[in-house]
């Protein structure tokens, strides 16, 4: 079978295992549970697959399918990897058993339900990443808030219902606005090129004068902006993060707040070339504030899950810092740092959801000296602590390193035509880094060290299962950390490509730096990454 | 000759007429009925005027169109009339009240 | 024109006729019969069927040249609303096992297919009519409770002044024109004769009341509620389908020219943001229904915005989607033993538990009149917005998204109620004693509904081009 069948394969596949679902009894959860691991489980080998036939040195779309769907309209259904969702996809497919296996014990009520939501969500997310026609990205988007309102609002916490439907009403007020520029970029690319069409090779040749655009790209950036979550749309996370169950906050951090960024990679910045330029300052000072304030914030709670809650808000601030850059290493380590965060921050929300079964409590101070009392939970625990903060050998060094490294040259750039405020910001966003080692760090001493104290006695350590989900995590985090190669270079094209779309349109002088002036890299290195 | 205005003006009159039976009425629900009845009749006028001053006979054919279906709405408003009045024993409007609206 | 050709043309109304024949017949000749449902039933869906492949076939004709006539369009029209009347006779059967329910509703809709053919403001009137008195009727029949009378009556009293107003506009623009040809209306809509705008105005409004758009929506509310179940689900896919049709009629391809535009826009607008606000404060889902069916007036009115080819479509489809999803939500909503008792929202808590089917289906019925894809609904508010914008109205397209957006929150306190609520607690249930599954028929109408719904939302490409003017 060709590879555009797999990849076709690859989204249906929980569509077909959720169809698959009524058939079993409803006594049966065994069977469910073993059903929706088996379907996740066969649904990540196949994007392995694809991941590792993905070719870097090919630009453009790999394992594309497109076909006519509404031809009046020009909408295609058109799906295909490129550099920009390879990761994301991969990262969506990989923690979508560890989801399913995370929750074996957690979820007792309505198990077919539960799992028939986390694979259609598995769907929309997949879906998502992997459109390349504006309608059909668009109908991913929203279709995704469905199933992750009941997931939250059946299965969560005392105020699931609020968070639920705080969470759905903000996102979709974004996504309303959002509706009405795709239907104006769809209807202006029509009168500007006399084709009908939505798919984004298209929409990326057409220019707008810029008053449109600036219209346009606010109405996606706050779609987008509330997805990330951006400060300050971020009112719905910590809420919807701590009322959800552990499965669903395993999903909302690791792959939901991506499609966020991956929306500004994707469409939002290459689409609006001009207005870019134009938002960039904003943009950069709230990814700025969103790194401090979340870090901050994270700082003083008193609820782990909300500490993690706002360390997400921190750590995308980085992601929008270096995508904003338009510098290579910047845009690279960014994509890096989607994949990265989705890890460490899926395995500690995964660790809360463990110490909350055994415990049922998220209170920081009902904890203490887990170390001595859980070894084996303790060291995982450590171990994405140190991820998180952004430790060498992790993921989330490599990451962050790039994002800031990017972030500093271009703003070193702009200093030199004299533009101070990108360099103070860069700046600040270093503080970043020592913010959140301190936030985790009281987060990991509170939990770990000190004077033990558990609310519920006895606890067992981790089960197998637990260990191996978290495990397969854990080497996640190692792979990318000390192989960053591999990843790099798979993206490093369509980095280019976002660079190239950045710099075209009306005004591409001034302050903005010029498209990239390093001469192109054969593929295979990029200089001084490699640790 | 009676000038078209005349029959216009006579039928916007009649019109109103039956429009503020319906909106200012408060005692009997017979009079919302006849009030329609009033503003078809009036639309009438306008249908015979227009025809005589075009020559145009559609205009009168409709006009019997209109007399049978006022007399098929009428019919029809009485038979609810009656349903109404079995249960309610009024048909006083201010009575019909059970409805938020 | 041979009689042959006449009689193809004409073949929907032809066999509604000899349904309705067949049941006064019946009535007349077998008292206490059974057979009305199953006559009801197959000339319905005969009808449905019959203007399907006519639609298909692609033919023309005007068999009553002035005041008729027929095309590929006309029988997609007429295909639509009578598969939506099939569903609607399937959930009938449980609350009318015979009786005048039967004739009524084919008269209905004899009147509806002769609307969505008139040429001449004679026919239209016809078949406004005859689509509209019946279902005055309708609303009082079955009785369920005492406030049908006087919802009936109600909607009897505004509709009435309503189709005065009508004349009253006709009569203008057949002062103005000279003929009471259909065209009389869209050549008044560019022009500034006092008496043409007058006539349009007035029209206008009176259609507006007839399909329930702020200010003119106050019998809706009332009138859904008190009906029996199957009327109301009548009422919401069907006769609301027939005002837009007459309307569709009207306008023809003519672009709505301002200040008429600002009319045409804000009024609808104002029905999107009041239907979906009052629908959040209800508590009865028939009430819910009602105000919901008001917001999407808006929706379907803003189509007019559009320009002239593309309305049609938009409009049809989006009566497609609307209709099978309020059906949809109507046959599954679980009976119970009192009327009022079956309405509340209330009941419908943790109905994930008791029946998932019901709760399912109610479900996707919701998010489908929401609009969230990739259900059914959303490609029809798309394809409307879509021919705003392309109509050059960009801030008429936005508000209308945002009033659309009031929306959702009640949708999916609907669905809050299905999946996350505990149930009611024992004493209440017993009180609504009776509650059992959604009848065989009732089902069969679930599935009637859903199967083109999937249909829609897999090939949307190709339901509108079958649809296309």
């Amino acid at each position: 079978m060709s590879d555009a069948t797999v990849l076709n394969l690859v989204l249906y596949l929980p569509v077909l295992g959720a169809l698959a679902l009524p058939a079993i009894p409803v006594r049966r959860e065994d069977l469910t549970r073993a059903l929706a691991l088996a379907v996740m489980g066969l649904q990540f080998l196949l994007t392995a697959y694809l991941y590792a036939r993905f070719d870097p040195a090919v630009a453009g779309l790999q394992f594309e399918t497109r076909l006519p769907w509404i031809p009046s309209w020009g909408v295609s259904y058109q799906i295909g990897l490129d550099g920009f969702n390879v990761l994301l996809v991969l990262l969506t497919a990989f923690l979508g058993p560890l989801v399913v296996a995370g929750a074996f014990t957690a979820i007792r009520k309505d198990v077919k339900l539960f799992h028939a939501m986390v694979l259609l969500l598995q769907f929309t997310m997949l879906g998502t990443f992997l459109a390349q026609d504006l309608f059909l990205f668009y109908l991913f988007w929203e279709a995704m808030l469905i199933p992750m309102f009941l997931i939250i609002g059946v299965w969560g916490g005392e105020r699931r219902v609020y968070a639920t439907v705080k969470f759905v009403l903000y996102t979709a007020f974004g996504s309303i606005l959002m509706l009405g520029a795709v239907i104006y970029l769809a209807y202006a690319a029509h009168a500007g090129s006399g084709v009908s069409s939505f798919a984004f090779a298209d929409l990326y040749r057409t220019t707008l004068p810029v008053p449109a655009q600036t219209v346009l790209l606010a109405a996606f950036a706050l779609s987008f902006a509330i997805k990330v979550p951006m400060v300050p749309f971020h009112t719905w996370l910590p809420d919807a993060h701590v009322e959800a169950p552990t499965a669903g906050s395993v999903i909302l951090a690791g792959v939901l707040l991506k499609m966020g960024t991956y929306g500004f990679l994707k469409l939002g910045f290459p689409l609006f070339p001009d207005a870019t330029r134009l938002f960039t300052p904003a943009i950069m000072t709230l990814s700025v504030v969103s790194i401090l304030y979340g870090a901050g914030l994270a700082l003083v709670q008193t609820d782990i899950k909300r500490v993690i809650a706002y360390s997400s808000i921190s750590h995308l601030g980085y992601v929008m810092l270096g995508l904003v850059s338009a510098d290579l290493l910047g845009i690279q380590g960014a994509i890096l740092q989607m994949v990265s965060h989705g890890l460490t921050a899926g395995g500690l929300f995964l660790l809360v959801g463990m110490i909350y079964e055994r415990c049922h409590t998220r209170e920081l101070a009902a904890y203490g000296g887990l170390a001595r009392i859980l070894p084996v939970y303790s060291v995982f625990f450590m171990i994405l602590t140190l991820a998180a903060i952004g430790l060498p050998t992790t993921s989330g060094f490599t990451g962050e390193f790039l994002v800031l490294l990017g972030a500093f040259s271009a703003a070193w750039q702009q200093y030199e035509l004299g533009a101070v405020q990108p360099l103070a910001l860069s700046g600040a966003a270093v503080l970043g880094v020592v913010l959140g080692a301190l936030y985790m760090l009281r987060l990991a001493g509170r939990l770990l060290f000190g004077e033990a104290r558990v609310p519920h006695q006895p606890v067992v350590d981790l089960a197998l299962r637990e260990k191996l989900v978290l495990g397969a995590i854990v080497a996640g985090v190692f792979a990318l950390g000390l192989y960053p190669q591999e990843p790099l270079r798979k993206s490093e094209l369509a980095a280019r490509q976002y660079q190239e779309l950045l710099a075209r349109g009306v005004g591409a002088g001034g302050p903005a730096r010029a498209p990239e002036a390093r001469p192109p890299r054969p593929a295979g290195q990029t200089a001084g990454k490699t640790p | 000759m009676v000038p078209l205005t005349h029959y216009l003006v006579l039928g916007a009159v009649l019109f109103v007429l039956g429009l503020a039976g319906i909106f200012l009425n408060r005692k009997n629900v017979l009079i919302l009925l006849m009030s329609i009845e009033l503003m078809l009749l009036a639309v009438n006028t306008n249908f015979v005027a227009f025809s005589h001053f075009l020559g145009d006979t559609a205009g009168q054919v409709f006009v019997f169109f209109v007399l049978t279906v006022a007399a098929a709405e009428s019919a029809i408003g009485l038979a609810i009339l009656v349903v109404l009045f079995r249960s309610r024993h009024t048909i006083d409007v201010q009575d019909l009240d059970r409805l938020k609206g | 024109m041979s009689a042959e050709t006449v009689l193809t043309a004409l073949l929907p109304e032809v066999l509604l006729l000899a349904g309705l024949l067949l049941l006064i017949g019946l009535e007349i000749a077998v008292p206490r019969h059974r057979g009305a449902f199953a006559v009801s039933l197959l000339a319905v869906a005969a009808a449905a069927a019959a203007a399907a492949w006519l639609s298909a076939g692609g033919s023309s004709a005007a068999p009553f040249p002035g005041h008729y006539s027929v095309g590929p369009d006309t029988f997609a029209a007429k295909a639509v609303v009578l598969a939506l009347a099939v569903p609607v006779l399937l959930l009938a059967r449980g609350e009318f096992p015979g009786g005048p329910f039967y004739p009524l509703l084919v008269s209905s809709l004899l009147g509806v297919c002769l609307v969505v053919s008139a040429d001449s403001f004679l026919t239209l009137f016809l078949g406004v009519e005859l689509m509209s008195i019946p279902v005055y009727v309708l609303v009082v029949l079955a009785f369920q409770r005492e406030e049908s009378a006087e919802a009936a009556l109600k909607y009897l009293v505004l509709s009435g002044t309503a189709s005065a107003t009508f004349l009253l506009g006709v009569s203008l623009l057949y002062g103005g024109s000279g003929s009471l040809a259909l065209s009389a209306f869209s050549t008044a809509l560019g022009s500034r004769d006092v008496l043409a705008t007058a006539g349009v105005v007035l029209v206008l409004s009176a259609f507006f009341l007839k399909a329930a758009v702020v200010p003119f929506h106050t019998w809706a509310p009332d009138a859904y509620e008190a009906a029996s179940v199957p009327v109301t689900a009548y009422m919401a896919a069907v006769v609301k389908a027939g005002v837009l049709f007459a309307v569709l009629r009207l306008f023809a391809l003519a672009p709505a020219e301002r200040p008429l535009v600002d009319l045409l826009a804000l009024l609808p607008l104002a029905s999107m943001v009041w239907g979906n606000l009052a629908a959040m404060r209800q508590d009865g889902l028939r009430r819910l229904i009602a105000y919901s069916s008001i917001a999407h007036a808006g929706y379907l009115f803003y189509a007019f915005l559009g320009d002239g080819p593309g309305r049609f479509q938009a409009v049809t489809f989006y009566l497609l989607a609307y209709g099978l999803m309020n059906v949809l939500v109507l046959a599954a909503l679980p009976p119970a033993g009192d009327d009022v008792a079956r309405d509340r929202l209330e009941r419908l808590k943790g109905l994930f538990q008791r029946q998932p089917y019901a709760a399912w289906m109610i479900a996707v019925a919701m998010l489908s009149l929401a609009g969230i894809p990739p259900f059914p609904g959303f490609v029809a508010k798309f394809l409307v917005f879509k021919n705003v914008v392309a109509a050059g109205y960009p801030v008429y397209a936005v508000l209308g998204l945002v009033g659309s957006y009031l929306g959702l929150y009640f949708y999916l306190r609907v669905i809050q109620y299905l999946f996350m609520a505990p149930p009611p607690p024992a004493e209440e249930a017993s009180a609504a004693e009776g509650e059992g599954a959604p009848s065989r028929l009732a089902l069969a109408a679930t599935v009637l509904c859903l199967l083109p719904a999937i249909l829609i939302a897999l090939f949307p490409g190709w339901v509108i081009d079958r649809l296309g003017g």
